[in-house]
């Protein structure tokens, strides 16, 4: 794992999330992709299991650092934490390398770890301004109809082009 | 064993990372607040320009469909600012309509001052009546003074009949004393009986002519009318009305005529002052 590289990475996606994602949108400005949880699913689907669990958390931390929940830290360190080792620990079960597939782990990613940060923020404090329908439907599809293509430039860019393991014949 | 060793610290590492997690989570806002902050601060410079570019790209719709959102919100806000106008023109219309009104219930007073063709030559000073005082109700302040060119002596006039003279006079206030005022002398002429007299004021609304030279008796209703005098326009001018009249008892070929105004003083909101003749 090149972590120079990935933090380089996870930094710029930081920066181009507050920025210049705000620019993608449909229907709704309000809906963008989450190019954090883009490269969630990434890392937990090439990386190492102890990689992954590093790399999720600090996604998540990445993210809680950007665009803070209810002003303060935590919600989605644990959630893309978990939820990203989770994923590395199903990608042992089996594999997620076409394309639909992973459309799909980023979707479903999308609307757990929404859920589960929101749930969170509950121990601190009452969220306010909670879209179910663009949080946990619209802005993980999106992000699973974009997250497959920046998987490329994100593999190339970290020499990681190619799923770690492959689902084990029998 | 390093498949086990590695099994473990995956456990280890996902453990310490719940627990940096959950201190995160539960940290106060000020401590977790300091870090966003500095991340704010560092990459100030990307986050700025990143934003001024997005700024900068709504402007520009990308689309047909954004540009009939954006059209229609900026239409929603122009609405929006239109009504909160139009609301502010309502209100200054109304204040308008109102000092229209005042400015048009002078001018008919004024008007119908002017009506009068002998009157032309005279000068008026509208005020306001700011009081009816005196032990009888007899005097009257009024919200124009010296400043405004009155002075005692000048005569008063109220709905178009005499109803006293300037008694006392200040830089932005005036006292007037009515003709039914105990002190009030004035000479008058009863119009029907073509007799002349000099009526004195009695208070409550009510004055007196006596000795009064007629050879037939006053009837109620009968004008009186103030006589001229210096200072006075030189026109007859109503003052009051007769209510009823009875013989002097010491000479009975003279009579006592009681008076009241023509002019509902209790209710009068402005009066005019005669200032000078032209």
């Amino acid at each position: 794992m090149r972590w120079l590289r990935f933090a380089v990475l996870v930094l710029v996606a930081a920066i181009l999330q507050t920025t210049f994602v705000d620019m993608i949108w449909i229907l709704n400005a309000n809906i963008k992709p989450d190019l954090l949880l883009i490269l969630l699913v990434f890392f937990a689907v090439r990386c190492d299991p102890t990689d992954a669990v590093i790399a999720s958390f600090a996604i998540g931390f990445a993210a809680d650092l950007a665009s803070p929940t209810a002003g303060f830290m935590g919600p989605r360190i644990l959630s893309f934490g978990v939820f990203g080792t989770l994923l590395n620990d199903l990608h042992n079960v089996f594999a997620i390398q076409r394309l639909p597939y992973q459309g799909a782990a980023i979707f479903v990613m999308g609307i757990v770890t929404a859920l589960a940060s929101h749930l969170l923020v509950y121990l601190r404090a009452e969220p306010a301004g909670f879209s179910i329908a663009r949080q946990c439907f619209w802005q993980p599809a999106l992000s699973g109809v974009i997250g497959p293509f920046v998987f490329l430039p994100v593999g190339w860019w970290m020499h990681m082009n190619g799923s770690r393991r492959r689902r084990p014949r029998h | 064993m390093t498949g086990k060793w590695v099994k473990t610290s995956k456990r280890m590492t996902f453990t310490y990372c719940v627990l940096g997690g959950l201190i995160f989570l539960f940290s106060p806002a000020s401590v977790t607040g300091r870090l966003q902050l500095t991340y704010a601060r560092l990459f100030s410079w990307p986050l700025s320009v990143g934003r001024q570019v997005t700024v900068a790209s709504r402007t520009a719709p990308v689309s047909e469909t954004g540009r009939t959102i954006d059209t229609h919100r900026q239409l929603q806000d122009k609405l929006a600012e239109l009504q909160v106008q139009h609301r502010k023109l309502r209100n200054h219309l109304a204040n308008r309509e109102a000092q229209l009104d005042e400015a048009q219930r002078k001018i008919d007073e004024l008007a119908r001052l002017r009506s009068v063709p002998e009157w032309n030559r005279m000068s008026f000073q509208q005020a306001g009546v700011i009081s009816l005082t005196g032990q009888a109700q007899s005097e009257l302040m009024v919200d124009r003074g010296q400043d405004d060119g009155l002075a005692v002596g000048q005569y008063v006039l109220g709905d178009l009949s005499m109803i006293g003279v300037v008694s006392a006079v200040s830089a932005q206030t005036a006292r007037i004393k009515l003709i039914t005022d105990p002190t009030s002398r004035i000479p008058v002429r009863v119009e029907q009986l073509d007799a002349r007299g000099v009526m004195e004021g009695r208070g409550s609304g009510t004055a007196e002519i006596s000795q009064v030279p007629a050879r037939q008796q006053a009837r109620p209703g009968d004008r009186v009318y103030a006589l001229n005098t210096p200072g006075f326009p030189g026109v007859p001018i109503v003052a009051a009305e007769v209510v009823d009249s009875r013989r002097d008892p010491d000479n009975p070929m003279l009579w006592s005529i009681r008076v009241r105004t023509v002019c509902d003083i209790a209710n009068l909101t402005s009066v005019a002052v005669i200032i000078s003749e032209k």
